[in-house]
């Protein structure tokens, strides 16, 4: 986005002169139920669903300026306009994608060959994982700045442990139980999301959770589906119901909105 | 049971704790939304339950206190300073150690699921502590006391044994669990094929036991189930000792996992199959698009549907079915034909056969229903050897007269709900539409593409009417959900059924100031950025206006001020596709410590007035 610019403003002496630059907002880019990838416009309850799709991809994760898909084992780095920055050929069906960022937090753990691999800037680059100490399914994996990832991992039990891992050593520096997480979790703007009954439960680090309700009747276990649609949109779809939410994630609140389908969306 | 266990646990610890006022007010809640919110009572009756069954009673436990209160647990036990946990009750839904502001709440569920027949009580207790005098409620400092209070007697009472569901696998009958969170699995099945499997309900009791519905639940609204059901050999009544079968068959017509849901009375048993491509025309991807432009991927076990016609009126339904061989295909398909059944449909558009599919390509035509006389009316259509059933339905209906009702504010920016009711119980059922327009009261704007169905992004929808019903329904849903947009205007509902006058009715969304849903400040010395997201839905803004503080809160300087209308009219009027949408940033070179800047304000003024939204500098 071209900004505005005030000239000559010498510690708020006024003075202004504004290139006007006036944009619809971008609100992310988002995976629906057919494969399809299509950019997502609008603003909370008014989402327009580009009838242009990016690409079709098995799982994405996207955040304001860069996005990670895995398409038939390939992870690739894209643009939200879809163009293509790198690409690796991962093998994995069910990759798990991280990306918080910059493209430098692009990264993605490949269970079956037990590797992270990341972004460096120029090429994706493997990470071998010292994985043995995990015991359950890796369901959210973010890189650090400081050089660290960390792993959640769904015990047999449901229960979560967060594991530290250094790289390049790949070696496990420490673990922790998620003490009120249960089954799989999403990790986005600092709240930790897992499924319940009836839809959501969001939590902080500082013990403000909160329920989003989004279904009146019990949904099954591992229903939703969560992928990352930009630094503060998260996309939720309800496998059972066939039902697309956009949640609005930031330090203060959360705010929930239905997502038309990509099927007709905007090419009515 | 092992949260249950817990609890109990945790009681035990703290049975020093005194008995004290909860903090908290309990509501039953309907998740519905249908009915208000009521205080649970001191003591609630529940439903009477069959011995292995369960029924749910919802809860919305609010802070009705001033202060921060941690919810540590609840639990129903057998008395009322008991802390045994009571076998016959569950809780679920509810996450201990919770911290509850004033004025919020939290659902959770208890579930009357009782072990033996006869009067059960428990009693609804919960631990808590509440954050005053200075208190924390762990770490260091004086810790918050904890307290337990007794809040609920709930009776019910327990019926005799349900009736048992089995069905036969190669290693003998299983019996089926419901609510279980493991599907039952239908085998692998080619799309040219059928899995069935017969259930047997059996009665263990002495006394005849009423045979309850059998039936198979809408649970994917946008999609037809792959799953059908056969319960035609089921009696009224299964007498002392005795079984009854039914059977439910797999007949998918598209590959992937298909997931369903069997409903026995008040219980759910989820299946689930997977289609497979076994013969080579199973790599055809067969679907159809109805005149409203939605997209269909049909099953073999639900028919496919055309609505309703009028009889004899020489109207007709038509579908335009495509098949498609994918390019992931290894092989071209020939189709030796494409055949219809049934008195009142046809098929136009055919290709001459045999036709040959290569991988990538696909060929398309379209199907009719044009009934000349009243009635329901079903058929065939065979595609090579892949075979669907077809429904029509042709009748001259006397539905009463009907109106929406919204359930929310009709503005700009909105989801709401809307509903179709009628004055009066229909006598028959009927399928209609519900078609909403757009009419902007903004000159020289002619559409928001954001008013929407949210169901499928379009502007119709097919609904229904069930006998005796007095709501329409939306793929079994009453609540037809939509979006208002951010243009100004009026939103018409048409509600049409066949033989009937069309109903219409407005909903006028007004002109408003502008609103700034995101304004976010961030210092890139030496620069200040400030981001606005918002709309204005009467496309009129134009002067912005910043007024920047410094870290305590003072004013810097004067406003800057800029009249922006020039950027606004051309991204409203020029090749708008997207409402009142804007978004902006704004750049403030600043000579000096940006540090010391702490907060800006900006506003926004349209032909409505002036909005304002301020944001901290991070």
């Amino acid at each position: 986005m071209k900004p505005f610019v005030v000239c000559g403003w010498v510690l708020f002496a006024a003075g202004a002169m504004l290139d006007a630059q006036l944009v619809v907002p971008q609100l992310g880019v988002a995976r629906f139920s057919d494969g399809s990838v299509h950019p997502i416009r609008g603003v909370a309850a008014n989402l327009i669903v580009q009838a242009r799709s990016i690409g079709n991809a098995d799982s994405a994760s996207f955040s304001d300026s860069i996005g990670l898909t895995s398409t038939n084992g390939f992870v690739r780095l894209v643009r939200p306009d879809g163009i293509v920055l790198g690409e690796y050929r991962s093998g994995e069906q069910q990759p798990i994608l991280a990306i918080d960022s910059a493209a430098q937090s692009a990264a993605a753990w490949l269970p079956s060959k037990h590797v992270l691999v990341h972004w460096d800037g120029h090429q994706f680059v493997e990470v071998p994982i010292d994985d043995s100490s995990f015991v359950g399914r890796v369901s959210f994996v973010s890189l650090k700045a400081d050089n660290t990832a960390q792993f959640f991992v769904v015990r047999d039990d449901s229960s979560v442990a967060r594991f530290q891992v250094t790289l390049p050593s790949g070696r496990v520096t420490s673990a922790d139980i998620e003490p009120s997480a249960r089954g799989p979790v999403f990790v986005q703007q600092g709240w930790m999301l897992t499924q319940d009954a009836w839809g959501l439960i969001a939590e902080r680090a500082n013990g403000n959770r909160q329920t989003i309700q989004l279904s009146a009747k019990a949904l099954p276990a591992s229903d939703l589906t969560m992928e990352r649609m930009s630094n503060h949109w998260l996309h939720v779809s309800s496998k059972s119901t066939g039902t697309d939410w956009a949640l609005y994630l930031d330090a203060g609140k959360l705010n929930i909105s239905f997502m038309p389908p990509a099927a007709i969306g905007a090419a009515r | 049971m092992k949260s249950l266990l817990i609890a109990a646990l945790l009681f035990a610890a703290n049975a020093a704790y005194g008995q004290t006022t909860s903090p908290f007010t309990l509501y039953v809640h309907d998740t519905t939304g249908t009915l208000p919110d009521t205080v649970l009572p001191s003591i609630d009756q529940l439903a009477s339950t069959p011995v292995g069954g369960s029924t749910p009673l919802v809860l919305k436990m609010l802070n009705t206190s001033a202060n921060n209160v941690n919810f540590v647990v609840a639990l129903v036990s057998t008395s009322s300073t008991s802390t045994a946990a009571n076998p016959n009750f569950s809780i679920t839904g509810l996450f201990q150690n919770q911290v509850l502001a004033p004025g919020t709440s939290v659902l959770f569920t208890v579930n009357f699921a009782p072990t033996t027949a006869g009067p059960v009580t428990g009693y609804l207790n919960l631990e808590f502590q509440i954050q005053q005098n200075g208190c924390v409620f762990s770490g260091t400092g004086t810790i918050c006391a904890g307290n337990n209070s007794n809040v609920s007697t709930l009776t019910g009472t327990a019926t005799a044994p349900q009736l048992t569901l089995t069905y036969q696998s190669p290693t003998g009958p299983v019996v089926l669990i419901p609510s279980s969170s493991s599907p039952l699995n239908f085998p692998n099945t080619s799309l040219t094929s059928t899995s069935p499997i017969t259930f047997t309900l059996t009665n263990p009791t002495s006394i005849p036991a009423t045979t309850p519905t059998v039936s198979l639940p809408v649970i994917n609204t946008n999609a037809p189930s792959a799953f059908s059901l056969n319960a035609s050999g089921l009696p009224a009544t299964i007498g002392a000792g005795q079984s009854a079968n039914f059977t439910v068959t797999f007949a998918p017509s598209q590959t992937g996992l298909a997931s369903g849901e069997l409903q026995v009375g008040a219980n759910i048993y989820p299946i689930q199959g997977a289609g497979v491509i076994i013969a080579t025309i199973d790599a055809l991807q067969i679907s159809y698009t109805d005149a409203t432009g939605i997209r269909t991927l049909p099953q073999a076990a639900t028919p496919i549907s055309f609505g309703q016609v009028l009889p004899g009126s020489g109207a007709s339904s038509v579908l335009t079915f495509s098949v498609l061989n994918p390019t992931t295909s290894a092989n071209s398909v020939t189709l030796p034909s494409i055949t219809v059944s049934g008195t009142g449909f046809s098929v136009s558009g055919l290709p001459a056969f045999p036709v040959t599919i290569a991988p990538g390509n696909s060929l398309s035509f379209k199907a009719a229903f044009t009934p000349v006389s009243a009635g329901t009316f079903t058929g065939g259509l065979t595609i090579g050897s892949r075979t669907f059933s077809l429904s029509g339905l042709s009748v001259s209906s006397a539905i009463p007269s009907f109106s929406i009702t919204t359930n929310g504010v009709m503005s700009s920016q909105q989801q709401v709900n809307l509903t179709v009711q009628l004055s009066a119980p229909s006598p028959v059922s009927a399928l209609g539409t519900i078609t909403m327009t757009f009419t902007p009261s903004v000159a020289s704007v002619t559409d928001d593409p954001a008013v929407l169905f949210l169901a499928t992004g379009g502007r119709q929808l097919n609904i229904s009417l069930a006998s005796g019903a007095q709501t329409a329904t939306y793929n079994s849903q009453f609540a037809i959900s939509f979006q208002t947009g951010t243009t100004a205007g009026s939103i018409t509902f048409a509600v049409a059924f066949p033989d009937t006058a069309t109903y219409t009715q407005s909903f006028a969304i007004p002109s408003a100031t502008a609103q700034l849903t995101s304004v976010q400040a961030t210092r890139e010395s030496p620069n200040l950025l400030v981001n606005i997201s918002g709309y204005d839905n009467s496309y009129s803004a134009g002067q912005l206006s910043f007024t920047f503080y410094d870290t305590t809160g003072k004013v810097i300087g004067s406003p800057i001020s800029y009249n922006a209308s020039s950027g606004f009219q051309q991204l409203f009027f020029t090749s708008n596709t997207d409402g009142g949408l804007f978004s902006l940033q704004a750049s403030f070179p600043v000579s000096g410590d940006v540090t010391q800047v702490g907060s800006v304000t900006v506003g926004l003024a349209n032909s409505l007035g002036q909005a304002t939204s301020s944001a901290a500098f991070q």
